[in-house]
């Protein structure tokens, strides 16, 4: 479905579709993560590992 | 130069054979369409997913809010895409470019979920699960 200031645009099946024409139900969306952190869909990325280091630094 | 075996045949045979269909008996192949890959970077904070969901192969329904120019909307919704009105449209000065809610769902067959949007790219975002697949997806305003 995409909406557009309330205006319903397109409403129907996700626009994957396999080789048989099918529609696969896969979205168009892939997530990268830099690490896996639990309970965070995002995950994790390497500046929160570096801010212990980086306050231990600054004292 | 090839390789010939002592009575003179190819020591090595490249010929191929084309695998034919059985029915039709001709020779099977596969259509790849060609075409450009696009790929595009999402804001994070625009993006909105089943919060249930640790990944998005696991996800019900996932979308984003992004501004997109009124020309787009014409040009990919022909029949609808007249009917959106501009936002801030009233105040002079006002751009022309509209929000849009990209939202997609229904990633596992038989199970939808009724989303109510809001037409502010930080606005709020509420999922009610539904029931039948096909009459309980709406879309509404706030």
């Amino acid at each position: 479905m995409i909406v557009a200031n309330g205006v319903i645009l397109y409403k129907g099946d996700l626009p994957v579709k396999d080789q048989y024409d099918l529609v696969t139900g896969d979205f168009t969306y892939t997530e990268f993560r830099y690490d896996i952190a639990p309970g965070r869909f995002p995950g994790s990325t390497p500046v929160e590992d570096m801010v212990a280091l980086q306050r231990r630094i600054t004292g | 130069m090839p390789r010939l075996l002592p009575d003179g045949t190819p020591a090595i045979d490249v010929t191929t054979v084309p695998e034919l269909d059985p029915e039709t008996l001709q020779p099977m192949f596969d259509v790849v369409t060609e075409g450009e890959i696009e790929s595009r970077m999402l804001m994070l904070f625009n993006f909105f997913w089943d919060p249930k969901a640790s990944t998005l192969k696991d996800a019900q329904w996932c979308g984003e809010v992004r501004y997109v120019d009124l020309d787009w909307i014409d040009m990919n919704f022909p029949d609808f895409g007249p009917y959106v009105a501009a936002q801030g449209a009233s105040r002079p000065g006002a751009s022309s470019r509209r929000v849009c809610c990209l939202w997609s769902g229904q990633a596992c067959p038989g199970r939808l979920i009724t989303a109510v949007f809001s037409n502010s790219p930080t606005g709020r975002l509420d999922e009610v699960p539904g029931e039948n697949p096909r009459s309980s997806c709406h879309a509404a305003c706030t």
